[in-house]
């Protein structure tokens, strides 16, 4: 290179392309005097600066060397909801968790397993060079497990109760003492200088109907509300507070928010409503998984164990996977080859798809018979089979016949009893009662039968779908979904090439406002191919060893006092409107419908409606709201823009937030209470179904919460607070006289160990007792600090036993007993609904209209049944809006440095063909508008996503958790901007003009959030 | 770091960040073709080539040519690697703000710290310190010469050859050499030499 030296200086302009200085300035620097060039060294010649490990081996002889200043914790994460049990590294010395890996005893972290006999030393060794083990029993945790530990120490985290001073969300806190709190929150008084609050001592009535005039409604102390997480292993204890003891209906988990359309659909195509089971695929063994919806390893749960199988799958090519998703996530790989495969689609339509796919499979006769013609469990039996459905049960399709929609029951024929349906016999071509059945029925028949001297019009379950499939052609639906006829066509075929080894899953990319028939639609794929219960088909899961259900030790769920809540809940989920008051007296008038809400039948952990019923104070007011482990006001679409009506104290008078941090809902309340973090609790979960065998994951507190401790010396936390709260309201089960054991003796509440520890005794004494944890077992897992616990609250006998859980993070059935031959060892044993009839009974409370009984194709609805894309155009809003799910973020972990560093800002995904047509560049500015709110994000310009979508990163841009300034005590916390970086999608949500109130666009089913398939309109900035 | 041209060191590390760090761009040939004036052939290849090359050289790990431009890869064969977060914690230390560079939003939204391009940055970065604080310059050029032989030396030499040998237009072949240039700084006595060549 011949440059001249005076030429190549001079060449350099001030700000010119050639620089990357802004304004062509280096940035000014500090020297680093702490490198070896200084002179430092590092502190081991080997090792470097590397932590001093926790244990060593001896490769020849396999001792084991522990570490005396650290222990390793078997424990929970919560860093995301996967619930993976992982070993965490603490330092004795500094309270602090050192690292993070995986517990290899757990089944999301481990493949194989340890064996749940295996000691913790054995444990050490396995995970070592001797014997060479160490590499084929690794286990681990993910970068976000390891990150999350940014959390426990953060600067920001909320240390002690907070009360809000002047109005709410104006985020100008007063510390104040926990006995003020308590004393507040209970008594209630002039709170806040502008009135009177109910505390929850005059809200707790039992007795006293809300509204004597709608009874059903229930009483008074269904005006507080309970609004939570996931199931992070401690959602029960609040759910005895609230429930059990406080004796309120309005108890919710998070999952109207999460995955509500998914668990919807399956419980749908599983006949229950009540404890809405769900499938996973049988990832081990499967070898062609159909994802929709969802992205394996990347969304959906157990994202770890997917993503490890999933690259094991497509290493050894055993498998093939296609993920239906508008835009391409890390799921789909090139490394996979032909193995992967990303269909990107409409939003919101991939109803369409599946319908298409129903349809043809039908059509070609491609679906199971063997499987579906089952009429009964015995015919199932015999066949061979391990689950049946309700394919062959004649359905009564007769608009004129009040029995419409109805299964037809033998009795009407005189056939059998009242609770059998009626099939065709295969062999004879006559009705049969189903329950007499001993071999096929006829899969496809429509004709008529005579009841009562009445012609009556039915069809065979899977004639009904196959009829409703057959409304469109596969052309419609192609039109409708975006997706190639043929490539409808080709899926339908590869679905079903692979015998009872195919599976579709879901989740929440189907929280659309059709989400639940969508949903239904896609797990309904697995029914036609009989895959339930066998090795490579769907899992409902292996379960988990007793622990809050009654237990051979206690009954957790149990006590004297115990109140069973009355009345209808606010979210309006569990109650048919057609039996409320109101229906009653609308119909009086001669116009039953609509019905002033929309109320729910057939849901269940409906989170949006419970707020959108407070703040509406509909079907009832509310009084006071309880808020743990979630943020619906960041995590539910739409509720953003309308932050007036929650900051309005006559909608809700009192807002209670538990949170570690000051989250975005946390920021609307009145007070908030600290909350313990990972590794700093208890807890008991369980693994979502994909685990094939009982599995039963525990966490104990590995590390000191940094909080203020109640007078017990306990962090002032969830169970804490309530436990203080139900104390001085004297409620039932908690304080002295509070869990019976199995003789019915009555031990203490008034700490949390007092309800885990036992807990943990079911979990241990579950079947065949686990054997007794030895010292060593005890002091390597830190649990020697825990013996006077043990010894306070425990039976003698039940010390050792509890130990041993408590060292293995939980306990775990042996791999072994996955299957039984092909099948599945554990199996759902309730037969598939292709069609469902309490589904069928229900109608749309703002319409009137019945809802239809098994899957089908709608576009996003508002409530009253008008499509969204009458009211907003394509040629107005060209572009829709989706969420994606992030591999480093979720809602609550922005303050994790670590993951910052990792992520510092979201994507914001737009098409290539779409950014040339309005000249948008990689990293232009761009203005997203919607018909809900507005927000400019810079744009990444990808291949990767489907034409007219726009793609958000969940996760990001958030305005509170010290992203904006705050005032604690007078002293004022400055904004963070790292904290604020990014878009979030969900203040950019609907609303449904259809119905009365605030409202959120919801599924017009089962309520969940339609939080995807927004509107919207894009500028460059 | 005697005898070192500090300013033309720094000027080659921000030349070549730049190529790194930024699609090339009309504006960007131009102002190569004015630096050079004629003495380098930056040959006629069009600008979607180039464009078309920078993809697929740094972006596209699926490219037949894709020349993954991150320390750590190209050092362990892994992303965010050791080198990564030790490069990291020096940016950190001294202050320095990848995201404030002038780059490719994706370089930013990614943010891998060991990238060529911002650890070429860093480098000059460091370098031009030197030049405006008299009080820290030993320290601050003690600081560039570690950073040198810890992260630079070790593996520009061999990203450059491989770049020259994977590059079809004329100017990531360019590129390439500038970065063994870069390398060839650390040659100690040889410094001042080889700079006075430039």
């Amino acid at each position: 290179m011949k440059i001249k030296r005076r030429d190549f200086v001079k060449g350099l302009g001030a700000a010119g392309a050639l620089s990357v200085f802004a304004a062509g300035s280096a940035p000014t620097l500090k020297a680093v005097a702490n490198g070896w060039w200084a002179g430092e060294k590092p502190l081991d010649r080997i090792a470097g600066n590397a932590l001093p490990p926790e244990y060593s081996v001896d490769p020849a002889t396999g001792k084991v060397v522990a570490n005396p200043d650290q222990f390793v914790a078997n424990a929970l994460c919560n860093g995301c909801t996967s619930l993976c049990g992982i070993r965490a590294r603490v330092d004795r010395t500094s309270n602090r968790v050192l690292r993070v890996s995986g517990n290899p005893y757990h089944p999301l972290s481990a493949s194989p397993v340890l064996p749940f006999q295996a000691s913790i030393s054995d444990s050490f060794r396995a995970l070592s060079r001797f014997e060479e083990s160490g590499l084929a029993r690794r286990s681990v945790a993910c970068s976000r497990g390891n990150a999350a530990l940014d959390m426990l120490a953060d600067p920001k985290r909320v240390l002690t109760p907070l009360k809000r001073v002047g109005l709410r969300g104006s985020g100008k806190w007063q510390p104040i003492s926990y006995q003020q709190l308590i004393e507040e929150v209970v008594e209630g008084g002039n709170l806040f200088g502008d009135g009177q609050v109910d505390g929850l001592r005059a809200i707790r009535d039992t007795k006293t109907l809300i509204d004597p005039a709608a009874p059903e409604l229930g009483p008074r102390s269904n005006q507080l509300a309970m609004v939570n997480g996931y199931k992070n292993g401690r959602l029960s204890f609040a759910k005895r507070f609230g429930v059990l003891s406080f004796g309120s209906k309005n108890f919710t988990g998070h999952r109207g928010n999460c995955g509500l359309s998914m668990r919807g659909g399956y419980a749908a195509l599983l006949g229950d409503w009540k404890k809405y089971p769900h499938l996973k695929p049988d990832y081990a063994n499967c070898e062609y998984y159909l994802s929709i919806g969802t992205a394996p390893g990347n969304a959906g749960n157990p994202f770890k164990r997917q993503a490890m199988l999933l690259a094991d799958a497509r290493t050894s090519g055993r498998m093939k996977y296609v993920v239906v998703d508008p835009v391409l996530t890390n799921s789909d790989s090139l490394a996979a080859g032909e193995r992967s495969e990303w269909l990107p689609i409409t939003p919101g339509t991939d109803g369409a798809l599946v319908m298409g796919m129903i349809r043809w499979i039908i059509e070609t006769q491609r679906y199971n018979a063997d499987f579906l013609a089952q009429p009964n469990g015995k015919a199932a039996a015999a066949a061979g089979e391990p689950s049946w459905s309700n394919a062959t049960h004649l359905v009564v399709t007769d608009p004129d016949s009040p029995l419409d929609g109805t299964f037809l029951r033998a009795a009407a024929l005189g056939l059998g009893s009242a609770e059998s349906m009626v099939v065709i016999d295969a062999r004879s071509g006559q009705p049969l009662a189903q329950e007499q059945a001993d071999g096929p029925a006829q899969l496809l028949f429509s004709g008529t039968v005579t009841v009562a001297g009445q012609d009556l019009r039915v069809k065979t379950s899977l004639q009904v779908l196959f009829d409703e499939a057959c409304k469109l052609t596969l052309a419609e639906y192609s039109a409708a979904c975006g997706v190639p006829e043929k490539t409808i066509i080709r899926l339908a075929q590869e679905f079903t090439s692979y015998g009872r080894r195919a599976v579709a899953d879901t989740h929440g990319g189907t929280m659309h406002s059709n989400g639940f028939y969508t949903a239904y639609a896609i797990v309904m794929l697995n029914a036609l191919v009989g895959n339930l219960n066998w090795k490579g088909g769907m899992s409902a899961g292996g379960g988990r060893f007793a622990d809050v259900k009654p237990g051979p030790r206690y009954n957790m769920v149990k006590f004297p006092g115990k109140v069973k809540p009355q009345g209808v809940t606010l979210s309006r989920h569990d109650f048919p409107y057609e039996k409320t008051s109101e229906f009653k007296r609308k119909q009086a008038t001669g116009k039953p419908y609509p019905a002033d809400g929309p109320w729910f039948p057939l849901s269940a952990g409906l989170q949006p409606e419970f707020l959108l019923g407070g703040l509406n104070g509909y079907p009832y007011p509310l009084k006071a709201l309880i808020f743990w482990n979630t943020n619906p006001v960041y995590g539910q679409s739409g509720l953003a823009g309308q932050l007036d009506k929650l900051r309005d104290p006559k909608r809700i008078p009192l807002l209670i937030c538990i949170d570690s941090f000051m989250s975005e809902t946390a920021a609307e309340c009145d007070y908030i209470v600290p909350d313990t973090s990972l590794y700093e609790n208890f807890a008991s979960t369980t693994p979502w179904s994909g685990t094939l065998t009982k599995a039963s994951t525990i966490s104990w507190p590995a590390v000191s919460a940094p909080q203020q401790t109640t007078p017990a010396g306990d962090p002032i936390c969830m169970e804490s607070f309530l436990i203080d709260v139900a104390k001085r309201m004297k409620l039932p089960g908690f304080g002295d006289k509070a869990i019976p054991d199995a003789d019915g003796k009555l031990w203490p509440l008034h700490r949390p160990q007092d309800w885990y520890l036992r807990l943990f005794a079911n979990i241990a004494f579950d079947g065949q007792p686990v054997p007794d944890a030895s010292d060593e077992d005890l002091r390597l897992t830190g649990l020697d600090r825990f013996a006077p616990q043990l010894d306070a609250v425990l039976k003698p006998e039940e010390q050792r036993k509890v130990g041993y859980v408590m060292s293995h993070g939980g306990r775990f059935e042996d791999e072994a007993n996955s299957y039984q031959g092909e099948w599945l060892k554990r199996r759902y044993q309730a037969p598939l609904q292709l069609y469902n009839e309490p589904l069928a009974r229900q109608r749309n409370s703002m319409t009137g209209q019945r809802l239809f009984g098994s899957a089908t194709w709608l576009p996003p609805l508002f409530l009253d049944g008008s499509k969204l894309s009458d009211s907003y155009p394509v040629r107005q809003w060209p572009f829709q809006l989706i969420s994606t799910k992030s591999q480093y973020m979720n809602s609550g972990t922005i303050t994790a440095r670590k993951l910052r560093k990792l992520r510092p800002v979201n994507e914001i995904a737009m098409q290539a063909d779409d950014a040339r047509r309005l000249g948008v560049r990689n990293g232009d500015r761009i203005r997203l508008t919607t018909p809900g709110g507005q927000a400019e994000g810079r744009v990444a310009v990808r291949h990767g996503v489907m034409p007219g979508v726009i793609a958000i990163e969940h996760g990001f841009g958030h305005w509170r958790y010290g992203s904006s300034a705050m005032q604690i005590g007078g002293k004022t916390i400055p904004a963070d901007p790292d904290l604020a970086a990014g878009l979030a999608i969900n203040p950019l949500g609907l609303s449904d003009p259809s119905r009365p109130g605030i409202s959120t666009l919801a599924d017009f089913v089962l309520g969940g959030n339609a939080r995807n398939g927004l509107p919207a309109r894009v500028e460059k900035v | 770091m005697a005898g070192l041209n500090i300013p033309n060191a720094a000027a080659l590390c921000e030349v070549a960040a730049a190529l790194y760090l930024k699609t090339p761009s009309a504006e960007l040939v131009s102002d190569l073709n004015e630096l050079f004036e004629g003495r380098e052939n930056l040959g006629a290849d069009p600008l979607s080539a180039l464009v078309d090359e920078y993809h697929e050289l740094f972006f596209n790990p699926a490219a037949e040519r894709f020349h993954a431009p991150f320390e750590s890869f190209q050092r362990d064969g892994r992303y965010w690697g050791e080198q990564a977060v030790a490069v990291d914690k020096l940016y950190r230390q001294s202050g320095f703000d990848p995201a404030l560079l002038q780059s490719e939003s994706h370089w930013q939204s990614q943010r891998m710290p060991d990238q060529i391009g911002f650890e070429l940055a860093f480098f000059a970065a460091l370098l031009r310190n030197a030049e405006s604080q008299a009080e820290a310059r030993d320290d601050l050029l003690a600081t560039a010469w570690g950073f040198h032989q810890a992260h630079i030396a070790p593996w520009f030499n061999a990203y450059g050859v491989g770049l020259i040998a994977k590059g079809r237009t004329t100017l990531y072949r360019l590129l390439g050499r500038l970065t063994i240039e870069v390398s060839e700084l650390q040659s100690g006595p040889a410094v001042a030499r080889s700079l006075a060549e430039l």
